[in-house]
């Protein structure tokens, strides 16, 4: 069975882009969610590797979905990655501190990208 | 470029304008509310970033230098909005706003192959636009909040909790459980329903072993209920609330203490202002010769010139009682000298204060033009929107009612109405479709017009859709009118099936509804093959209205003039009876008869008179006679809500007070007239 990776992030062509970018360079099968709701449905069905999530979303926000997470007895040791902003600096701070193990900061390359999953990938 | 670069290109554009569309709809309504209540929902703001964060995370994915570039100065410096460390101006709101032109700006350019235009400028504004810094926030607040939830706060959320607490809210933890299946739907529904008390500050799923097969959710809500009435609100939620703000009375203490440092508009006294605040005071001197008033407040003054209004009438009643009496003459004629002035005056406040009211309808028109565009692009159809009368002023409380009606029947002309290019191209149309809103004022009313050149509506098709959901009878012998009629009946348009075999009538009664809600009325016309307008007829401000007072059977009612088309005298014996219905012939067309003795129960004293008056009100283009005793002469009346009992009853828009403390209804002509053309079919 192929890694399977999810990706956590409102915005469509962000998340098609990191989606388009990780399949393209690692074997991964990568699975989108649109937003926090989303991954939360497809948590429980999928066990998922590696997770990227976004820390700005409407309903459930990164850090929540982190939180909950880190909660979940299928999901305490999964790698999870941020993907921040510049001005976010404070909130990827507090998502490293509440179990997050990596995160990018927008604008990145596809390199930073996948040599950033690839280390975190088992 | 290659092939990828170019799609990926594309998507971007089409994706960015429509980012740029909700941001300038966002900007608007944010402007609006800070401009009436000087301060801005924070679920706006937290939208304006949001949306700008997003265009700049597309931008730079896609390698677009200045689009990034400024896109991520105005994330950083919205980011200080949201978070309150730089406060809203109306030069803040003119920097964005001029910052929006630019990235669509940009977007065309990046469409077209190159971003061209100088970002430098706007970029400096910019950057010293997060220089402007606003009072240093507090220190948080000590609360009874879990760690968990605590930790899980953005940079953000937290502000938000602060602000919550400097504004003596009450913060409550609120714990529900869904069932996995739509956990989403029903936990948005709460968020909902919970966003119209107050704020839903951060939402977090917790993990619960002894659940299995669902969810459970911790929100963390501001708001300034008591906790009873939250509970009472959630209770069918089956959601658990506690407080977690203990009671501190010193908070509401700030609070207070801080009211008075709200920006407050004030021509700033040239002898005491230090030099350095003038750059400072930049934004205030934009606004420094006006003043926004809420509607309320409006509503207040209008109320007293209302009440002066009665007083000034009772006044030239004891005065025209002076007169009758020879001893109190010289009197009557120095009184009247002195009222007469007064009168003038009265009236002439009283359009003062309506002419603050009105506003042009053009302040709306861009929005609607935006969203037929949108609406348009979705369905795939070649649109082109015009708008005309944008200058007709309408009360402000109208003009915002009126988008939703509007878009609605945009949305129907552009969804229905409009072909696509190959069937216009088939029928000899040109391929463009055309949809025009245009607005005028005609008499005391302001009529709106929303056409189209489209299929029109079929009156076949709608009556069976009717006959088929028991609206009508199968043998009722309907003229094309009274079918278009049936797409305003509740319940036409609630199943799909009939919404596409009829191809119009989406949710129209809706819109009948907000129209009618406003004193207005709503009409339709449709010529097969050609097109369809509808047509809203709105009195010109729900303030006040010149009403015509009426007698019948010693009742006395208020009908709205702008409703009223003439009045005329009858003699009961040239009053005919076609189909068990009294008519009257007018000019060659059979007017309908209506009267209120039989319509609202009316027990007459005595004899029936041998003449009676017919007060013809009409709807849309059609009309009616509403046969009464007496016509008592007119008055400006402000028109007051009756209690649901009364309400509830067909044909009255409310009470009016017309002098010594004797209160009248008012009907509503609209919902009478509807009633007579009920009867007919």
């Amino acid at each position: 069975m192929k890694t399977k990776v999810l990706v956590v992030e409102d915005n469509n062509a962000m998340r098609s882009l990191i989606a388009a970018s990780l399949e393209q360079h690692l074997d991964v099968d990568v699975f989108e969610a649109e937003n926090g709701f989303a991954a939360l449905k497809m948590i429980p069905e999928n066990e998922f590797t590696l997770i990227i999530t976004d820390i700005n979303m409407p309903d459930i926000n990164g850090l929540e979905l982190i939180t909950f997470l880190r909660q979940h007895p299928a999901y305490k040791d999964v790698p999870i990655l941020i993907i921040s902003t510049e001005a976010g600096d404070e909130d990827r701070r507090r998502g490293l501190a509440i179990g997050a193990d990596g995160y990018l900061v927008k604008p990145f390359s596809d390199g930073e990208l996948v040599s950033l999953v690839q280390r975190h990938l088992p | 470029m290659d092939k990828n670069q170019a799609k990926a290109l594309k998507e971007f554009v089409a994706e960015a304008e429509e980012i740029l569309e909700g941001l300038s709809e966002d900007l608007e309504a944010a402007h609006e509310q800070f401009e009436s209540a000087r301060k801005v929902r924070p679920d706006r703001v937290n939208k304006i970033f949001r949306e700008m964060h997003s265009l700049k995370g597309l931008a730079s994915m896609l390698g677009l230098e200045r689009i990034t570039k400024l896109s991520h100065g105005l994330e950083s410096l919205l980011d200080r909005v949201r978070m309150g460390k730089t406060p809203f101006s109306p030069g803040l709101f003119g920097l964005l706003d001029e910052s929006r032109k630019m990235l669509r700006q940009l977007a065309t350019e990046a469409g077209q192959g190159k971003e061209v235009s100088d970002i430098a400028p706007l970029l400096a504004k910019v950057e010293q636009g997060c220089e402007v810094r606003a009072e240093a926030p507090e220190q948080p607040s000590k609360l009874l909040l879990d760690e968990q939830t605590m930790k899980s706060l953005t940079e953000y959320e937290e502000h938000r909790l602060r602000e919550n607490v400097e504004d003596g809210n009450r913060l409550y933890s609120i714990k529900a459980g869904f069932s996995f299946s739509d956990f989403d739907v029903r936990l948005r529904a709460l968020a909902e329903k919970l966003g119209a008390l107050g704020e839903v500050i951060s939402t977090l799923p917790v993990v619960d072993p002894s659940i299995t097969d669902g969810l459970h959710f911790r929100l963390l809500f501001g708001t300034n209920l008591p906790i009873g009435q939250v509970e009472a609100e959630v209770a069918s939620d089956g959601a658990v609330v506690t407080d977690i703000l203990p009671p501190d009375p010193s908070a509401k203490a700030a609070k207070k203490d801080k009211e008075p440092k709200k920006p407050v508009e004030e021509p700033a006294n040239p002898d005491t202002k230090a030099a350095t605040e003038v750059d400072e005071a930049e934004d205030v001197r934009g606004l420094s010769d006006s003043v926004k008033v809420s509607i309320t407040k409006l509503d207040a003054v209008m109320g007293i010139v209302g009440e002066l209004n009665l007083i000034n009438s009772s006044l030239e009643r004891s005065a025209a009682n002076m007169a009758a009496d020879p001893a109190l003459a010289g009197l009557h004629t120095e009184i009247s000298r002195s009222l007469r002035p007064m009168n003038k005056k009265l009236d002439e406040l009283q359009r003062a204060i309506l002419d603050i009211r009105m506003v042009p309808i053009g302040q709306i028109f861009t929005r609607l033009n935006r969203t037929a565009r949108r609406l348009a692009r979705q369905a795939n159809k070649q649109v082109a929107i015009q708008l005309y009368g944008g200058e007709t002023e309408l009360d402000k409380m109208m003009i915002d009612q009126l988008v939703t009606p509007l878009i609605h029947i945009i949305r129907n002309s552009i969804d229905h109405g409009i072909e696509t290019v190959e069937e216009r191209q088939a029928s000899g149309k040109p391929a463009d479709g055309q949809v025009t809103i245009s607005a005028f004022q005609k008499g005391n009313s302001i009529v709106i017009e929303a056409s189209d050149d489209g299929r029109g509506l079929q009156y076949q098709k709608i009556k069976e859709a009717a006959v088929k959901k028991g609206l009508v009878k199968e043998d009722a012998s309907l003229g094309p009118e009274e079918c278009l009629d049936l797409i305003f009946l509740p319940g036409f348009s609630s199943s799909e099936e009939v919404t596409e075999v009829s191809g119009r009538g989406v949710g129209l009664d809706a819109v009948k509804t907000s129209v009618e809600a406003m004193k207005g009325a709503i009409a339709v016309w449709s010529e097969p093959g050609k097109g369809a307008v509808f047509q809203i007829t709105l009195p010109i401000t729900l303030a006040i209205i010149q009403s015509l007072i009426v007698g019948c059977c010693g009742q006395s009612f208020a009908i709205p003039i702008s409703s009223v088309v003439e009045t005329f005298l009858v003699a009961q014996e040239e009053i005919d009876w076609v189909d068990q219905r009294e008519v009257y012939s007018l000019r060659g067309a059979t007017l309908p008869l209506l009267r209120l003795e039989r319509r609202f129960g009316l027990k007459r004293p005595g004899e029936p008179p041998s003449r009676h008056f017919v007060v013809v009100a009409h709807r849309g283009d059609k009309s009616a006679g509403i046969v009464v005793d007496d016509l008592l002469g007119e008055q400006e009346t402000v028109i007051h809500p009756i209690g649901r009992s009364l309400g509830r009853v067909a044909g009255v828009a409310g009470a009016t007070e017309v002098g010594e403390n004797q209160v009248i209804l008012v009907l509503d002509t609209s919902s009478l007239l509807a009633a007579v053309e009920a009867e007919r079919v």
